[in-house]
Order: structure tokens, then sequence, then C-alpha cells
């Protein structure tokens, strides 16, 4: 039932959109018809361009992504476990957070001119935040109640760090992984739009500059398939890893 | 939450009855103890002058009002916190810090379990790195889960427990380390009367049977006479001992005959008159 | 999120080190003057900026998109959110359409924004505009869905008219949580708009940067850089204004 009112509400916009179209409601140049452009989809996916482009965002994203994550993880474990280091470190970071990350793109084309490096830099520096500062709060954040569960065990700091603090952190950890993520496909774009780095967001760019609005539409729908994909991955991956949040029943 | 109140009616006759012996050094010695902030006319004294001793295998229950300083006092024999004056012996060596010999039990049980942690990983908690092999940690795991009546959660997490399910899971992790000294926080506070009442033969019953040496603060002072082999009153403001009182009542005790013997009725009065009626 | 701050003296570490190791580097060569600046270049270029005139024309054209389109997102992303929060049936019927036009990143739209608006504001406003309205529909969806269904029980039986029952029912209900949303707008705002301008629309601060990098003005980027994380401290300072209990408290 709600599969069917999906799909009839899904087909019926796309049946708008088309008519639209069709019947010159709408400038062709600037709109494209929807069926043109999975026709694109199509074409490219036989050329084998689609995927090519696909897997070449996404590489960068990923490479970007994880090189931030796990800088963040371990910045922010350090950071968030000893108040000293929140002292030293914490105003700096405060200030250079509300930095917008793109700020950064001139800066990355100085130091490293127009290509795959400088992308992932930019990519990086700016998903860096969530991980860090959601890294810092999960550790800042463990109960009080908890720390004193270890220290009346007399845990050593190690044990301390794997069985207490870390997962206690997790919590807050995974959902500032997800926000990085989204934010990293987002720079991948702007990377790629400004950089002429091969990818989604340099077709959408290219297919723009040529007129080619079924081009452009079907960049559109494609990058919108990667981020819900990936959204969805990271929101099964966050479930599965982290089971106690989601199974309550009082 | 049925079914558990005969599991502990059936143990209940393994309970022993302390038998005082004066020569004996008592387990917990709390030696003219005091807790104070600033100093000259900015000091503000939570409790002062407090002084008592609990004997091994006994069970001594803190009451007071709200104020008077009870979970401070509990933190500093747990090795939390230290005093501000005065000095507290466990076992007639100075509490410096904390120790796996003491265990606690903390008031907000569902902070005090770690949440990612099914019931059986939170109890075998407190055996991971003392070199036990694990067989012998899910042995004694599942020995306590039978004894604490969770054998059925046992793959369950804390959240998806009540409350009296997660105070049995925090009370089987500290059984499991072995404690000589038990200190407990108010820990039925939050409960429903009949899940309270449970838990307290449950709790008599477990600590009869491993002889530990309690340490029970409670507001409620029903249940201090209840569990109590003595019962220690505090006053608030600052906090100070008004009565060091031993409760002779028959063990094992009874939800229903004890709480109606005379000598019950009359602490009762007693302890209410020290700390309510005035 | 937010972190709490200690005020210490060690907080001050970090920059000073920072600044004095920048300037000494830049000064002796051992860092690239050309590429790095100096940080007293950096400041004497924003005075210049400041004072020829530049840096405050850039300035209102950023925060003119910024704050154009945060209105109207929030516009939009209320009136939706309602609508569909409302209509259970039309909403997930068209979950598969609003999913999918929320997993596009907003700057994604930018080629298309100028195929159809050409460069200026509105490409720029209708592009922040989108970025905002998602946070926000979201927001409202949630609280909308959330309204307790006996309130909405009393106000059918009283035979409430679909305004009264908007004014007196469904908008303070869900007011707090719209907050919550409009928050994250607004942190997407200003980024959103210096994004697209450093991408493509020759306007604000976002190109005032580019082309500061381009014409190998370092001083005057860094400085521009400066003001974009001051101007950002700003825009995070009103949404903690907008804070959830303060909001909840007037409400």
């Amino acid at each position: 039932m709600r599969v069917a009112m999906m799909l009839v509400f899904t087909a019926l916009m796309l049946a708008l959109w088309h008519l639209a179209v069709r019947f010159e409601l709408v400038n062709r140049t600037f709109v494209a018809d929807p069926a043109d452009a999975i026709a694109v989809i199509i074409r490219q996916i036989g050329s084998g361009a689609l995927f090519e482009s696909i897997l070449a965002t996404i590489a960068r994203m990923a490479s970007g992504w994880l090189l931030a994550s796990l800088l963040g993880i371990l910045i922010g474990a350090g950071i968030g476990s000893s108040r000293l280091a929140q002292q030293v470190f914490m105003p700096t970071l405060e200030a250079l957070r509300p930095l917008p990350a793109s700020a950064v793109i001139p800066v990355a084309i100085l130091l490293l001119g127009l290509n795959d490096t400088m992308s992932i830099v930019v990519i990086a520096f700016g998903s860096l935040w969530p991980a860090l500062l959601a890294t810092i709060h999960g550790f800042q954040s463990v109960p009080r109640q908890l720390r004193e569960v270890g220290t009346m065990l007399e845990m050593s700091r190690l044990r301390y760090f794997f069985t207490i603090s870390l997962p206690s952190a997790l919590v807050d950890i995974i959902p500032g992984l997800r926000i990085g993520l989204a934010l990293s496909l987002i720079l991948t774009v702007v990377t790629e739009m400004q950089a002429s780095l091969r990818g989604v967001g340099y077709d959408i760019f290219m297919a723009q500059r040529l007129y080619r609005s079924a081009d452009l539409y079907a960049g559109l729908i494609v990058i919108g398939m990667i981020g819900f994909f990936i959204n969805q991955l990271l929101l099964i991956s966050e479930r599965r890893l982290l089971p106690w949040t989601t199974r309550r029943v009082h | 939450m049925i079914a558990v109140d005969h599991k502990a009616a059936g143990s209940r006759g393994s309970e022993h009855k302390v038998i005082e012996t004066p020569n004996r050094p008592p387990a917990v010695s709390v030696r003219n103890v005091a807790m104070t902030f600033g100093v000259d006319e900015k000091r503000h004294v939570v409790f002062e002058n407090i002084s008592f001793n609990a004997a091994k295998g006994e069970i001594l229950c803190l009451v007071g009002a709200s104020g008077c300083g009870k979970t401070t006092l509990l933190r500093q024999v747990a090795g939390l916190q230290r005093p501000t004056t005065g000095e507290i012996l466990f076992d007639e060596t100075l509490i410096t810090g904390p120790s796996r010999e003491r265990a606690m039990v903390f008031q907000d049980y569902g902070r005090a379990l770690l949440p990612w942690r099914s019931v059986r990983s939170n109890i075998a908690l407190s055996l991971e790195g003392t070199g036990r092999s694990k067989e012998e940690i899910a042995e004694t795991v599942t020995r306590l889960m039978a004894m604490t009546g969770l054998s059925a959660a046992s793959s369950k997490y804390p959240s998806e427990l009540s409350g009296g399910m997660q105070q049995r899971v925090q009370i089987a992790r500290c059984i499991a380390q072995k404690p000589k000294l038990l200190l407990m926080d108010e820990p039925f506070g939050a409960l429903d009367a009949l899940t309270r009442q449970s838990l307290q033969d449950e709790l008599l019953s477990i600590v009869a049977a491993q002889k530990i040496t309690v340490v029970f603060i409670t507001h409620d002072l029903e249940e201090a006479i209840y569990l109590g082999d003595k019962v220690i009153a505090l006053g608030a403001n600052p906090g100070r001992v008004l009565a060091d009182l031993t409760i002779d009542l028959p063990r094992p005790r009874h939800q229903l005959a004890t709480r109606e013997e005379p000598e019950f009725l009359r602490m009762r009065h007693l302890l209410h008159e020290l700390i309510v009626g005035h | 999120m937010t972190i709490a701050m200690r005020p210490s003296p060690l907080s001050a570490i970090v920059p000073i080190c920072l600044l004095l190791g920048w300037e000494v580097a830049t000064r002796t060569g051992t860092l690239d003057p050309r590429i790095f600046s100096q940080p007293t270049a950096i400041v004497a270029a924003i005075a210049e900026a400041a004072r020829d005139g530049s840096l405050i024309q850039a300035t209102r054209e950023t925060l003119e998109a910024a704050v154009v389109g945060l209105v109207l997102g929030f516009v939009f992303g209320v009136a939706l959110g309602i609508l569909l929060g409302l209509r259970t049936g039309l909403e997930v019927a068209a979950r598969p359409t609003t999913e999918m036009l929320r997993s596009i990143p907003a700057i994604a739209f930018t080629p298309l924004a100028l195929l159809l608006l050409g460069f200026g504001l509105s490409m720029e406003v209708a592009i922040v505009a989108y970025a905002c309205c998602w946070p926000i529909f979201i927001a409202t969806l949630t609280a909308v869905r959330n309204i307790d269904p006996r309130l909405l029980e009393i106000a059918s039986v009283l035979e409430m008219s679909p305004q009264r029952r908007l004014r007196t029912i469904i908008a303070p209900a869900v007011f707090a949580r719209v907050v919550v949303g409009l928050r994250t707008a607004i942190a997407f705002a200003l980024v959103v708009a210096v994004t697209v301008e450093i991408l493509s629309n020759p306007r604000g601060l976002g190109y005032a940067l580019i082309v500061a990098q381009q014409t190998f003005r370092p001083d005057l980027m860094y400085a521009l850089i400066v003001w974009l994380a001051i101007l950002g401290a700003i825009f995070g300072g009103l949404s903690k204004l907008l804070d959830y209990t303060r909001i909840g408290r007037l409400a």
C-alpha cells in the first residue's frame, strides 16, 4: 500500500514535469524532459562514462572523509579525555569552527594547485570539524557514574579507554561522522567544479557550459542518488554499530 | 516483575545472625570525620563529628533527611572522595582511594550500567582483566544471573529492562567482584513498593550467603530498620550522628511479620522522633 | 552541539605560538610570503579593505543573499512541513520525491540556477533557500507529527476552523522544534552563499576571496578568510540567541 502510493506519486510528478516540457510551459533549453534525462543516464551507463564519474567522485569523497574521520577521532579522543588539552586547544578550535569550509579552497589552490590532492585536503578539512567536535563532545560527556565504575574497578587507563570511554563516546562520534560524510559530498562537488576534476560534479558543470540541460538534470539525479544511498548506508551501519540505542522497551 | 518473591523467600533460610564479638576489630571504622568547604566566615560544614563502626558481615544503614551528606559520606568510604578531617578505616587500614574490595551500587542504575553491553557482559565487566579465563567468567556470571533472577534477560541491553531489573544487574556486577564491603546509595529509592520489597529480600539473602559487610543509605526509615543490624540516624545542617541504634529483630526477616513486631514499631517511632519529629 | 569554553591563560598559548611562528617564518623566508603572507600584512589588508569600502560592499552582497535565501527557505520549509505533516498519506507518497531532492547537495544546483536565472542575486538566493528549506522542513514535519493527538481531538471537539486550529494548536506546539531547524538553517545560509560566490557568482565575499587568490594577493585572501570566520561566529551567535529554552519560555 505504502509502496503503491509512493510509486503513484512519483510517477505523477514525473508525468507533470514531462507534460510541462512537452507542452512548452517551460523553456526546453533550461528545463529538460525527465525522459531525456533518464535517457542520458541510460546512455552513460552503456558507455561506462557514468560508472567512471561516479567512481571518481566516490573515491575522492571517501578518501577525504576517511582521512578526516581518522584524524578527528584520534585528535578528538586526545583532547576530549584531557582537561588540560581542552583548556589549551578548545578556544582555538572554537574560533576556527565558524569558518565556512569552502573558504579554504583558494588557500588550498594556492598551496597545492588544481588537482586531486587539493580536493582531498579541502574535503578532509571540511569534514574534520563534525568528526572532531563530536568526538571531543563524546569523550567529555562520559557519565560520571561510568567513570566511577571504572575507578571502583581500578581499571588501567588503557582498559578504561577501550571498555568505558570509547564505547560511550561512539554515540556522539558516529552521527558526527555521518554529518561529515554529507559535507564531504558537498565539498567533492564544489572542488570538482572549481578545479575541473573528473567526476559527477564536473559533469554537471560541463553540461551547463554546453547548454545540455538533459545532461545537467541527469547529473543532478545521479548526485542525489549517491547522496541518498550513502546516507542510507551510514544509517544502517549506525544501527548496526549502536544496537543498544534503537532497542528500547521502556 | 512477578515470580521473584518466592525465589528470595526460598533462600531465606540461609540467612545468618551476626554475633557481636567486642574483641574483633570492625570492618568499617569511621572516626571523627568531617566535610567542610571554605575557611573562616565562609566555612560551610556539610557534616562533622561523624563516628561509627560496622562489624564484619553486618548491614549498617545510614538514614537521614536530604542535606545531611550521607551520599558524600558513602563516597568517602568508597574512596572516591577524601574527608576534610578525620579518618575512615577498612580492615584496620586507612582508606586512601577506591579498591576492588569495596563495591559501590549507585543510586541511578540507569546511568551506572554500560548501555552498549548486554546484561551478561555488564556483569562480566567486574571480572575482566583479573586474569580469570573466559570460561571461568562465563560460569560465574551465569551463576550470579541465576541468583539475581536475571537468567532470562541475559542478552538484553539495560535500556530494555525495567528499573528493578537494571538495579539487579548492578548488584550482580558488584557481587561478581567478590567485595568484602558493599556500599549502596539509596539503591531502591526510585523503585515501586513491590519491586523494592522483593529486592530487599533478595539483597538480604545474597549478603547473608556471601557474608559481605554492607553500608546502605536510605531515606526510608522502615527500609533501614527492616534491612539493618544497625541504623545510624543522621541529622542535617550540619550533618551529624543523632543516634546509633542496634536493631534487635530476628532473622530471617519477613516483609509482614517483621514489620509488625513491637520492636520494629518502637524503632520506627524512635527514628521518626529523631529525624522528622523536630 | 555546544562545547563549553573554559577561559584560561593556557588558551592563549596556541594562537600566540601560531601567529608568532607564522610571522617569524614568513619574515625569515622559511614560509614563502607570496603564499602565506604575514599576519601583520593580513591585518593591514583587512584595514585597507574596510577603509576603501570594498569589504563592506562585498559583505553586504553576501549577507543580502544569505538573509533573503534564509527567509524564503524558512517560509517554504515551514509551509511544506505543515502541509505534509498534517497529511500523513501525502507525506508517505511524496517521500521518495522529497528524499531524492533532499539528497542533492544544494551547491550541485549552481549550474542549473545559473542556466535558469543567470549571474546575480536571484540565483544565489535560490540556492541558499534550497539549502535552508530542508532542515526547517524536517523540523516542522517532525514537530507536526509529534503534536499530542489529544490536542487535535480537542480541536475537533471544539469544531475549530482550520485557521483557528493552526493558530491556537499547531503553531505553539510546533514552534520550539522549528527553532532548532532554523538554527541549522542559519548555519547553512552563510556557508552556501559564500560557496556559490566562490564557484561562479561574481559578487560578494566568496568572489572577492577567489579574485584575491587569482590576483596573487594572499594578504587580502587571508584577511577575507579571517573576516568570514568572524561573520560565521556572528551567525553562530545569532543562532544561539534563538536558544530552544529561551524561545520556549517566551512561547
